[in-house]
């Protein structure tokens, strides 16, 4: 970083969320954390 | 285990980790009791439940409702395989790029990011095919925009999982940007 400078803009890895599928169907679906878990609930 | 034994659980509030929490009604209609089901033998007809103050009984179903009996012969299997897999993250970064910024340029800096998942099967049974589907969130932070959700999504596919056994998948990189507010200006005089 430039001595001075301001890094205003950071993108944010919110999380990952991953669902387990056999034959098409969700068996299982975890999260790298609770939160991103609850926002993919949230926008699904 | 008697009726009359479960419906003395006190009724305090249960947190499922398994399965739902829902109230059960006695064989006679009488008596009702809430509890999570946790495990059903399909041989024996018994239920595990977890009932008020995390107080755990296993009982034959015979003693509930015909509706619950379903209930719980319905979604035992599923709770099985609920618990029965495991999944864990662990996630890696790297800097892939970052600018020397002459004068009046910003200086940014890019980073991939991904995660290597571990699947664990913790079943009597292997689980072939497994189709992993993941979704990165990231929110993306600009001068034009701030607090923007993007979904990055991929996914791979385990061929095997042996019982009691652990796979390993990696996903591809979420690529992640920092930029800084202020052009770079001319060194020399007070500061900086």
């Amino acid at each position: 970083m430039v001595k001075g400078a301001e890094s205003k803009y950071r993108d944010k890895l919110l999380g990952l969320v991953v669902h387990l599928k056999v034959n098409g169907e969700i068996i299982k679906t975890g999260a790298s954390n609770d939160k991103v878990l609850a926002l993919s609930e949230k926008t699904e | 285990m008697s009726v009359k034994l479960l419906l003395l659980a006190i009724c305090f509030p249960l947190t499922a980790i398994f399965g739902e929490v829902r109230t059960y009604v006695s064989k006679d209609g009488k008596k009702t009791f809430r509890g999570e089901l946790i495990e059903y033998e399909a041989s024996t007809k018994k239920a595990k439940m977890r009932i008020a103050r995390g107080k755990v009984l296993t009982f034959p179903i015979e003693i509930l409702s015909k509706q619950d009996q379903k209930y719980v012969e319905e979604q035992g299997p599923i709770i099985q395989a609920k618990r029965s897999l495991s999944i864990d993250t662990k996630h890696y970064s790297k800097r892939t790029e970052k600018n020397k910024p002459a004068q009046g340029q910003w200086h940014f800096e890019k980073y991939d990011h991904n995660y290597i998942v571990t699947v664990e099967n913790n079943r009597d049974e292997m689980l072939k095919d497994v189709t992993v589907e993941y979704v990165f969130f990231v929110e993306r932070n600009r001068r034009q925009y701030q607090n923007k959700i993007e979904k990055i999504s991929g996914s791979d596919t385990i061929d095997l999982v042996l019982s009691n056994g652990t796979e390993t998948i990696t996903t591809k990189s979420a690529n992640l940007e920092s930029w800084s507010d202020n052009p770079v200006m001319p060194s020399g005089g007070g500061g900086g």
